[in-house]
């Protein structure tokens, strides 16, 4: 009888671990299907925010010529929302203008176009396409905002000139791009080689 | 110390303006220079790179304070110090050039004139007056005689 007793007892357990195990599946399985609404609702919530996008783009390239057909500036986003014609949110964008003699190259990891200002945040990189020498530096900070039509460009952040001479850490930047000429507005600190290295960037 | 040549310069300083079209960088402020033992303080510093990148000059420049230097030529060596309105290092030549009411003093001796060149790693020291100048502005040395121990 024990024994029948306990087997009956035993497939009545049996029975009621499955019964807990599946609603704990099912419970995991609620939780998985929310979360994956979540994020595809997130980018469905920018419009309350910046208003309905006009147009999502992927792979956007831009190009931007002047009155006799010169290259003015190209840009180019893994993906951008525009929101209207004055204001365009990028991904991954890099791209390259002119200004006065020079062409200057960006990137980042985020992109907002407002107005003629476009601002970089996160992994900004900044610098003259053609490198005249080996120790031409390259800007790198946080946040950059560049006024294209006054040909500015500046942030209050801490930033970083690098090149294969050395390197120059700083706070804050005021830069003409059409002079072609960079201010770093406090606390400098350089390391520079006598010879700059062959290969890549210096680093302490 | 001669090994100091090749070491990197470190330099510090309020704010700097990097020039692109000169390739050049000019730092301002409280500005301090350092390559192992040599340290140069100015209130402006001008960093010249040559064709390769190479750094062929770095002048520093301050009225008052004057700009000033101080350097450990030797480990068995005593100190050299220097002011002048305008330091103008060459590593490549191992020269610092003193202009504009340039003093040096090393241990006990002293040197002054409108232009010292001195010279890092042999310690040589050539003096100038200021050309057609009037009397008070010429070369000045004082070589201290080292004292004899007793027999």
């Amino acid at each position: 009888m024990g024994f029948q007793f306990a087997a009956g007892f035993r497939s009545a357990a049996w029975q009621k671990t499955f019964g807990l195990a599946g609603l704990l599946l099912l419970g995991l399985l609620l939780v998985w299907i929310t979360q994956r609404q979540e994020t595809t609702l997130q980018r469905a919530q920018l419009p309350d925010q910046q208003g309905e996008p006009e147009a999502v783009i992927e792979q956007l390239q831009l190009r931007q010529f002047d009155a006799i057909g010169q290259l003015e500036q190209q840009a180019y986003a893994a993906q951008a929302i525009q929101y209207s014609e004055q204001h365009l949110l990028m991904s991954q964008p890099r791209g390259s203008y002119r200004a006065g003699s020079d062409r200057w190259t960006w990137r980042a990891e985020h992109g907002t176009w407002q107005q003629e200002q476009l601002l970089l945040t996160e992994a900004v990189e900044l610098a003259p396409e053609e490198a005249n020498s080996p120790y031409q530096p390259s800007l790198l900070t946080e946040r950059l905002w560049i006024d294209q039509a006054a040909q500015r460009a500046w942030t209050p952040d801490p930033v970083a000139l690098i090149s294969q001479a050395g390197q120059t850490l700083a706070i804050g930047l005021e830069a003409d791009l059409e002079q072609g000429h960079l201010q770093l507005l406090q606390a400098v600190e350089g390391e520079y080689l006598i010879l700059p290295t062959t290969t890549e960037d210096f680093a302490p | 110390l001669p090994e100091d040549r090749e070491a990197p310069i470190r330099v510090q300083a309020q704010q700097m303006e990097w020039q692109q079209h000169t390739q050049t960088a000019t730092y301002r402020g409280t500005v301090e220079v350092t390559q192992g033992e040599l340290k140069i303080e100015a209130s402006t510093l001008r960093l010249i790179r040559g064709p390769q990148g190479e750094l062929e000059q770095a002048i520093a420049e301050g009225q008052t304070p004057l700009a000033y230097m101080r350097d450990q030529p030797q480990l068995d060596q005593p100190i050299v110090e220097a002011w002048a309105e305008v330091i103008d290092y060459h590593p490549a030549a191992e020269t610092i050039t003193l202009t504009g009411r340039a003093r040096l003093i090393q241990g006990e001796d002293s040197f002054q004139g409108h232009r010292l060149i001195y010279h890092l790693t042999t310690q040589d020291l050539q003096a100038e007056q200021l050309p057609e100048s009037s009397s008070d502005s010429r070369v000045e040395i004082i070589l201290t005689p080292q004292r004899r121990e007793n027999p």
